[in-house]
């Protein structure tokens, strides 16, 4: 393992956090009940995959290449988060409305 | 190296914020400095036009979108927003925590094995990738060709993450559903309430109330003088509004001549008849008259 870090160079570390935080994102995405929270975890994934790809230039040396997907990476987070926000503001407090108004009939009666 | 540590430190933090506390004001600051960081990162490692692109985007547009959604919700959501914390951290409920949640470190554990035999195999193929980007070989044959036992293990480990999710997920679901036990109960009641206080049409044990103004004709006294017929008639009228308005005025609520001129008797005058009935109307919606529904007689006829 240190052999395949050492091969690696200096962004061995890097690639394992990588992929930890995507992985963890992943989990968020699948386990999380709130929208807000897995949103969140969208985003996180998004933040994780962003430097791998970079360094994956950098080790290539073909820097224009990876900055045109970073950037649309970073286009499509954007776009995402935005509707998915646009989704959940639309949504959550109609539900959340309905229970408040719920809890003041209980309180009347 | 101190700016890619400093970016995965940012990130921890995130994840730490999303994952444990969960606060939103927490999210939108932890997204604006992992974007911060990552700026930093690309500009190290020469990628300009993607460290302005996050610096612009990533550390302003999306915390501050986050920010929008969040000062715009009103603020009874925004306190329920607050509560979102990990189960972990109640101790109320520490002792109810599903078993499979106890499973998470292990699980934990397990992204680590995978991402620690996922490095080579992805970091290989994915780069070779960039670099064969003009050949049409498969994405997948290039990932094993690389490196087959880690692909495996990979594979196996990945089979076994899929299957603690969805038992946590089904003990998730579980745990909640025996929290939320008791909400059924109290939904039909308010239902109920609802019906009474909207007028819709009930079933024929709860609606007496209209009944329930007839009802003293029938228990008035044999022998009856002019003026107790004449009250009655008033009271009678009033309550379900018929059209003989001429003798007692019903739904117009101006006193006749009659009423007038027995305003003084043993209910009192005709205000506090009034006012009697329109305290009976305010109490009919009430769960107490819901109980005393067929004992009690409606206001105006004084009993």
């Amino acid at each position: 393992m240190i052999k395949a870090l050492s091969y690696y160079g200096p962004f061995a570390m890097e690639w394992y956090f990588c992929v930890l935080f995507c992985f963890l994102g992943l989990y968020g995405v699948l386990m999380m009940k709130s929208s807000f929270r897995r949103l969140a975890s969208l985003v996180l994934m998004f933040s994780s995959m962003l430097p791998a790809l970079i360094i994956c230039g950098k080790f290539t040396e073909d820097m224009h290449t990876t900055q045109a997907m970073a950037v649309s990476l970073i286009f499509l987070q954007v776009l995402i988060t935005a509707t998915g926000l646009a989704v959940i503001r639309k949504t959550i407090p109609l539900k959340l409305f309905r229970n408040i108004k719920q809890k003041e009939n209980e309180k009347e009666n | 190296m101190i700016a890619s540590l400093f970016v995965f430190t940012a990130i921890l933090i995130f994840a730490t914020g999303v994952l444990v506390t969960g606060r939103l004001a927490f999210t939108v600051l932890f997204l604006s400095l992992t974007g911060v960081g990552l700026s930093v990162l690309f500009a190290v490692l020469g990628a300009w036009y993607a460290a302005a692109a996050e610096l612009v985007l990533g550390a302003g547009l999306i915390p501050y979108l986050f920010h929008r959604v969040m000062i715009r919700l009103p603020k009874e959501v925004q306190e329920e927003k607050r509560d979102w914390v990990f189960p972990f951290q109640k101790k109320a409920n520490r002792q109810q925590l599903p078993v499979s949640l106890k499973i998470l470190p292990l699980s934990f554990l397990i992204f680590a094995l995978i991402s620690w035999f996922f490095i080579p195999v992805f970091f290989r193929s994915f780069s070779s990738f960039l670099v064969k980007l003009q050949s049409p070989e498969p994405f997948l044959n290039l990932l094993w060709e690389t490196k087959k036992p880690d692909f495996l293990v990979f594979l196996i480990a990945v089979a076994a993450l899929i299957f603690l999710m969805l038992a946590d997920r089904e003990e998730t679901e579980a745990f909640s559903n025996r929290r939320n036990s008791a909400t059924p109960e109290k939904e039909k009641n308010t239902a109920e309430d609802n019906n009474t206080h909207t007028g819709k049409i009930l079933p024929e044990e709860v609606q007496p109330v209209r009944t329930a103004v007839i009802q003293p004709e029938k228990t008035q006294p044999v022998m009856e003088t002019e003026n107790s017929t004449e009250k009655k008639q008033t009271n009678v009228v009033a309550e379900t509004g018929s059209e003989n308005e001429n003798i007692s005025g019903g739904k117009t609520g101006k006193p006749s001549k009659a009423q007038e001129k027995h305003s003084q008797d043993a209910n009192g005058t005709h205000l506090e008849r009034k006012n009697r009935r329109f305290k009976s109307r305010k109490y009919r919606g009430t769960k107490k008259w819901k109980n005393e529904n067929g004992t009690k007689d409606e206001g105006g006829n004084g009993k």
